[in-house]
């Protein structure tokens, strides 16, 4: 969006490469606790990462406490981010569903709300006659047991994107999209900026949230990153009237699925992965989302798939972020290795943003900090949606 | 109500005066059978939703409604978003400024949406689909004109193994019927009529194929080779009026004057220099053809709920039909798709596609043909979504030209047709705002709208990991 109509300038105070969710969500809460200039710098074009391709699915509880934390901030914050922003992201509020079909699932699902009673998320466990109310096209007779999460939800990603790029512009940041960061320079053993589009410009402080590709840009810096990229499918079958309410989340399927408000059913199986750098869709993330639907959704089995996409990740060994300050190169920053960062990035923005301006990583950042897998201490979390091969 | 064997439900309901099938989503207006403007010709059959009214054959005792009426086709309260000012709708839907979320005004109106979206209620009962098949071989032809029979037999007689895929149940079809003959199709080819190109993946090594039965069994081919034969589409004049029930593209024209003859008419035909050839085979139909003339002499195309006339530069007309033969572009979903399009926006080195162009797709495409930019405004770019010229021209004054954020922004292309003609249209628009050629289009993406989900279902297992 309106790249290249300003020249990037020379100097900033904060580089943030990477212009998706996270480091738009980032940058606008740098600019609100008074960082000066922040300069945002994007490869690619609006919207075309993870932040315009994912499943658009929220909510505020996990099975870990590490996940439900900062998830439970997360969804606080999507209920309130259209007054945040003065922008309508347009987050509708529906509900979700965990689903588990198979009885170790389902004794999980105890831990998992006691932990969601910790963290203040709003969940409970539903008896038949409530998944029948809250989800009639599910296949009930399936369902070992289920959780329920009123205050999740969707939110389509081109009005929350807008909002935050907007907001963004209007505090003063630059953002420009179609500007490749080529090179991070270092002095005296600290970030000083980077090289982008050809040309120099100096930073004392540099942050990495390019999404798939964050192990590549941490390479620009002379350091790496834990993980790689990987693809994730999503399909869309064409619109109908109102037959979901809430988000779907098949645990033991590793499916998700929800309707949006033009009546199109957003969702996707994943199928094993491999580390590859592709959008290019394949056949089988198709015929196995298709599988799901027809035996836990049968009424959609007549539907037929518009469309079906895929964005890249950047999976880690437990598949959850890596952020703060990267311990080896100081005053770089990283926000990465996101599976759900569409549904972290509205705390997450806020939270290393306050961490950036303190100096100190956030409480709840904590337990994501990049060097936990050299610490031996990986965050396990049980209640997401993720395979890899 | 009656109708003739062999009459699709879109051409029975001609016979009987019906012409408008669907609306568009958001201002309602009328849209009909005759073009490549999908959600004209998708109608509820028995409870299913979205049948193809002009593919799907009519049987006795079948149940047709019409979609996107509320709370009846009969009696359809919906028409009056057509006396709304346009700009209550313009962004009303994909962003609407005044009903923010974490209101409850907004929960209302998206609750409104949702239960108005779409077009029709969900299918009650689960449709199985015929377990699908895999084929692997040497060289997968798509397309059954004269140039795909030519390459897929020439292909078979150097010893390939050949699939040769085409929508229509019949080969040569459209070439057919303008009087042309098509070389017979060597009986070494295995031969998908009535199969619906749908998706490539693997960079062209993969093709998903499904006919339009939503039960039928799909295809999986797997090749060494890609050869597009898919022809050229007729896109039609972008004026006012060239998405009313009774505009056809001339390959529809000419399958329906076949059956209906003299009750198609009368007409105008409109061209890039094929408009004479697409009026003669009309008239040998019996076809009341009213003119034929180019199409930069179309200023706009008349009616309200069908088209009643033609207007041109100097003098209008009276017609029942419009039928337009160019400007002829090439389908671009399955090439791009081929070279992993996508892909490439992102790494432009990505992608080897072993994939050869022949026939009528090979040859340029022609320019679309787009009025001056005062009377572009209400021209429909996009008729499913709604999308105007002025959607998009408001945009471009915002700066915002890049094809993929514009698709995002309108959901220009994002309804059941997938992209196509829309996009080729959303170009031209946008060329003649910022002045310069637009040589992109948003990521065409599999399987648009090719296949159900009991169809994929059924395809499950039999494409292994890559």
């Amino acid at each position: 969006m309106r790249s290249g109509d300003t020249p990037l300038p020379e100097h900033a105070d904060v580089v943030v490469i990477g212009g998706g969710i996270q480091g738009l969500a980032l940058s606008y809460h740098l600019s609100k606790r008074g960082v000066g200039r922040i300069v945002v710098v994007d490869a690619g074009y609006f919207q075309g990462g993870a932040s315009g391709r994912n499943g658009t699915m929220i909510r505020g509880g996990f099975m870990s406490d590490a996940w439900t934390a900062l998830f439970a901030l997360a969804n606080r914050r999507w209920i309130d981010l259209s007054r945040e922003l003065g922008q309508n992201v347009m987050y509708s509020r529906r509900g979700y569903l965990l689903i588990a079909e198979h009885a170790a699932t389902a004794a999980g699902f105890d831990e998992a709300l006691a932990t969601h009673a910790r963290h203040d998320v709003a969940s409970r466990r539903v008896t038949r006659r409530d998944l029948v109310r809250l989800a009639p096209a599910l296949a009930a007779d399936r369902v070992a047991d289920a959780i329920y999460l009123p205050d999740g939800g969707v939110c389509p990603h081109h009005a929350v994107m807008h909002a935050y790029v907007e907001s963004c512009r209007a505090r003063g940041v630059d953002v420009a999209y179609g500007a490749a960061v080529t090179e991070i320079t270092r002095s005296a053993g600290r970030v000083d900026g980077v090289i982008v589009a050809g040309r120099p410009l100096r930073a004392p402080r540099v942050v990495i949230a390019a999404g798939g590709f964050a192990p590549e840009v941490a390479k620009l810096a002379g350091v790496t990153l834990p993980g790689y990229p990987m693809r994730i499918e999503c399909t869309a079958l064409e619109p109908t009237r109102a037959l979901l309410r809430p988000g779907l989340a098949f645990i033991d399927r590793l499916c998700y699925v929800s309707q949006t408000a033009r009546g199109e059913i957003v969702g996707g199986a994943e199928v094993p992965e491999r580390p590859q750098r592709t959008i290019a869709s394949d056949l089988p993330a198709l015929t196995a989302t298709a599988k799901v639907y027809r035996e836990m959704l049968p009424r959609v089995s007549g539907l037929r798939f518009l469309r079906q996409w895929a964005g890249l990740i950047h999976s880690t060994p437990d598949f959850g972020p890596l952020v703060g300050p990267h311990p080896v190169l100081p005053d770089l920053w990283v926000t990465a290795g996101w599976s759900y960062g569409f549904a972290s990035s509205a705390a997450s923005g806020e939270l290393l943003a306050a961490s950036m301006v303190s100096g100190t990583l956030h409480p709840i950042l904590q337990p994501f900090a990049i060097d936990r897998f050299e610490r031996n201490a990986p965050v396990r979390e049980g209640g997401i949606v993720l395979a890899s091969g | 109500m009656t109708a003739f064997p062999g009459d699709t439900i879109a051409v029975a309901l001609w016979r009987h005066g019906v012409r408008v099938l669907g609306f568009t989503r958001k201002r309602h207006r009328p849209l009909g059978a005759g073009t490549l403007v999908l959600q004209g010709a998708l109608v509820t059959v028995d409870g299913l939703p979205n049948v193809h009214a002009d593919h799907t054959p009519v049987v006795e005792g079948m149940d047709v409604r019409r979609q996107g009426a509320w709370p009846h086709a009969r009696f359809d309260l919906l028409r009056t978003i057509r006396w709304l000012p346009q700009r209550w709708t313009r962004s009303g839907f994909e962003r609407p400024y005044v009903l923010r979320s974490g209101t409850w005004r907004f929960e209302a109106w998206e609750r409104l949406l949702m239960a108005l979206a779409g077009g029709a209620p969900p299918p009650n009962a689960p449709v199985e689909a015929a377990p699908g098949s895999r084929w692997d071989g040497d060289v997968v032809v798509i397309g059954a004109g004269p140039a795909g029979i030519a390459a897929a037999n020439a292909a078979v007689a150097a010893g390939d193994r050949v699939c040769l895929v085409s929508r229509s149940p019949a080969p040569a079809a459209f070439a057919g019927s303008l009087g042309a003959c098509a070389p017979p199709i060597d009986a070494r080819v295995h031969t998908l009529l009535g199969h619906v190109a749908t998706g490539i993946y693997r960079n062209g090594t993969v093709v998903l194929a499904a006919p339009r039965a939503p039960d039928a069994a799909a295809a999986v081919l797997v090749c060494k080779r890609l050869i597009l034969a898919t022809g050229k589409e007729s896109l039609g004049p972008s004026v006012r009026g060239h998405d009313l029930p009774g505009v056809f593209d001339a390959r529809t024209a000419l399958r329906w004057a076949a059956t209906l003859g003299s009750t198609l008419g009368p007409c105008v035909v409109s061209g890039t220099g094929s408009e004479g050839a697409v009026a003669e085979a009309l008239r040998r139909l019996g076809v009341v053809v009213v003119e034929a003339v180019p199409v930069d002499a179309v200023r706009e195309i008349l009616g309200r709920d069908g088209v009643t006339g033609v207007r041109f530069a100097g003098h209008r007309v009276e017609c029942r039909s419009f039928v337009h033969a160019g400007p002829w572009t090439t389908h671009g979903a399955l090439a791009f798709q081929a070279l992993a399009g996508g892909t490439l926006r992102l790494d432009p080195t990505h992608g080897n596609a072993a994939v050869t162009v022949v026939g009528g797709a090979l040859a340029p495409n022609e320019a679309p043909s787009v009025p001056e930019l005062e009377a572009l405004r209400d021209v429909p770019v996009c008729s499913c979504m709604d999308v105007m010229a002025d959607d998009l021209l408001r945009l471009t004054a915002d700066g915002q030209t890049h094809v993929e954020e514009i698709k995002r922004a309108t959901a220009c292309g994002m309804g059941p047709c997938q992209g196509f003609p829309c996009w080729t249209r959303m170009g031209a628009v946008l060329a003649a705002a910022i002045g310069a050629p637009v040589n992109d289009t948003p990521s065409y993406r599999p399987p648009a709208r090719g296949l159900t989900v009991a169809q994929a279902a059924a395809l499950d297992g039999l494409l292994e990991l890559e």
